[in-house]
């Protein structure tokens, strides 16, 4: 008798995609945590990460926020100023890279930089270029927001129960000289680009994988009991760097990025993995989950995730969490989960010479 | 002065003190029109007047318990304006103006603050039926018994930034609560709050002393305070 004659029917591709509804994704993760209402959950990461923060509360969890926006801020203008996105105010975190530089600036392991970029007499953070709307009236104003968020950041790691952290990219830019990431390249949203200051960097697995563990060190020195949940953007690259065409470098990319978060939530106790890539990517769902640039995840694709990571949930502790909004809505009828993310690399598609 | 004093529950502190001091010794003619919560801005315009729709026979009848018997606001008997109240916590918005937030962002809050409260609303709808002079007050600043050093340069911040971003642009402005009567700089000192009373406007609990920890409305020794100051600043 052979081994596969044991196995569950979700180990078999007809039994377990193709014979599946693709928003029947509940035996896709087999979750390490029990996540409780109340444990505080901190999101970080890449644009998909934005959906995940709201998505809790929806559902009735506890959605770790330590850096709010000000009083009498409308929704709109709370999502112009970063506010309301992530834990706190850092914008996106495309790489582990750029994870680990947060963690080591929070924690005053690495001086912050201090630069600044400078266009028409307003101010810009190179670390979070879009974070104000038509940037801050003064070098100080930028300093000061920089040291809020980066305390907000720090407090969040301390509170937070578990962390999500969505990775998205492995292409990156640096400084030459002093080393520092960039989120985006120089010149694209805002500054400008010099290839004398700016290098270009594409990460392999062990700089990947070493990035992340680093800022996983980094974090559990100020919390010990701090769990990981790791997931990888299904979001494809809007553009590469690379000489690669743009969707060979995106499965370049993603394939290491989920070769990287599954191995270390395999080798971790305190890591897990949750397959919000796949359940995107799904061949039996290209149709309702994608937006129409092939990019962008629909509402209805959110949803998809978010039911598969409460109903794992569910299965394995035998809890319910209800669905907060309207499940009865057809594809036409929901809104494009694209329209209310402040994402950054989604401006990149239209900096190339082919808009 | 003839003055009408258009409001929510907040108005009850300065008719109180009004119809104790009096016109005579306070120096101006007032007009009262109130209604608890913010019923007030379900004012519609007919004919010039400023009134209840027809079948809002509820906000009739408040306006005609605080106007003694006018069910319609003419704007032709009155040389200006004060809208009082339906607007809650503005003290948040001096916290916010002393935190380090960019100045961009202070800015948008305090503005779309205003753009979603019922005193603009109000006020715009004031302004629709005349080009009298319009004066806005906002609710007192929560009580608090504090008897640290007042510092007020926030709030003062606060109602430059509100008239300025805002007010200005509706042909209005928003009046400071004395300061006298704050503390912690973006507090009501809480002996403003000793006996203050639900506004009258015919229901059965008119009058009813608010509960001992009450802090949002106040009494008629604030009303008097308030109004004064105002009637000196004309």
């Amino acid at each position: 008798m052979h081994p596969y004659l044991k196995q569950s029917p979700k180990a078999f591709w007809k039994s377990g995609v193709v014979d599946k509804s693709m928003y029947d994704a509940a035996e896709v993760w087999d979750p390490k945590f029990d996540i409780k209402p109340d444990d505080m959950i901190g999101t970080y990461g890449s644009c998909f990460s934005q959906h995940i923060g709201q998505a809790l509360t929806d559902r009735g969890h506890s959605w770790l926020q330590t850096e709010r926006a000000p009083f009498g801020m409308d929704k709109i203008n709370r999502k112009r100023f970063g506010y309301d996105i992530f834990s706190s105010r850092t914008s996106n975190i495309y790489t582990t890279s750029l994870f680990y530089q947060w963690t080591e600036w929070s924690t005053g392991n690495r001086r912050t930089s201090d630069e600044i970029w400078e266009m028409k007499n307003r101010y810009f953070d190179p670390f979070r270029p879009n974070i104000e709307p038509n940037g801050f009236a003064s070098e100080e104003e930028v300093r000061v927001a920089r040291e809020t968020t980066l305390k907000s950041f720090n407090t969040s790691i301390k509170k937070a129960k578990y962390l999500i952290f969505t990775m998205g990219l492995t292409e990156r830019w640096l400084n030459r000289s002093t080393g520092v990431e960039y989120p985006m390249c120089p010149g694209t949203i805002r500054g400008e680009f010099d290839s004398n200051v700016h290098k270009f960097s594409n990460m392999d697995f062990d700089d990947i994988a070493e990035n992340l563990s680093r800022a996983i060190c980094n974090m559990h020195k100020i919390n010990k009991g701090l769990k990981i949940i790791l997931t990888v953007s299904p979001i494809p690259l809007a553009a590469t760097a690379t000489n690669s065409h743009v969707l060979v470098a995106n499965t370049h990319s993603k394939s290491l990025l989920r070769s990287v978060a599954g191995q270390l939530a395999k080798g971790n106790s305190h890591i897990d993995y949750f397959p919000s890539y796949e359940i995107i990517n799904n061949p039996a769902s290209t149709g309702p989950f994608a937006d129409n640039n092939l990019r962008s995840v629909t509402q209805l694709g959110v949803d998809a995730v978010m039911d598969s990571f409460f109903s794992a949930q569910e299965r394995k502790f035998g809890k319910t969490y209800p669905k907060m909004n309207d499940q009865n809505k057809s594809v036409t009828d929901l809104p494009e989960a694209s329209d209310d993310l402040a994402c950054e690399e989604e401006l990149l598609g239209t900096f190339g010479s082919l808009t | 002065m003839k003055l009408c004093v258009i409001g929510n529950s907040h108005i009850g502190a300065m008719k109180l003190a009004y119809d104790a001091i009096g016109s005579a010794k306070l120096g101006a003619e007032l007009t009262f029109f109130g209604a608890r919560g913010n019923s007030i801005t379900e004012l519609r315009i007919r004919n010039g007047n400023l009134r209840p729709a027809f079948r809002n026979r509820e906000l009739r009848g408040f306006l005609k318990m605080t106007s003694n018997g006018l069910s319609k606001i003419d704007p032709n008997k009155y040389d200006s304006f004060l809208c009082i109240g339906l607007s809650k916590n503005v003290g948040k918005l001096v916290s916010v103006l002393e935190y380090p937030y960019s100045k961009q962002a202070q800015n948008c809050s305090i503005v779309d603050y205003w753009k979603e409260s019922d005193l603009t609303k109000l006020v715009r709808l004031i302004s629709t039926a005349t080009n009298k002079p319009i004066y806005v007050g906002h609710n007192p600043l929560l009580a608090r018994a504090d008897s640290s050093a007042k510092n007020v340069k926030g709030y003062e911040k606060f109602i430059e930034l509100s008239n300025s971003l805002v007010f200005e642009t509706l042909n209005a402005i928003l009046l400071n609560q004395p300061h006298e009567t704050i503390v912690n700089g973006r507090n009501t000192d809480v002996v403003y709050t000793k006996g203050s009373q639900r506004l009258a406007v015919g229901l059965k609990n008119d009058s009813f002393k608010h509960p001992e920890n009450e802090i949002r409305h106040m009494n008629e020794n604030y009303g008097a305070i308030w109004l004064k100051s105002f009637i000196k600043s004309q």
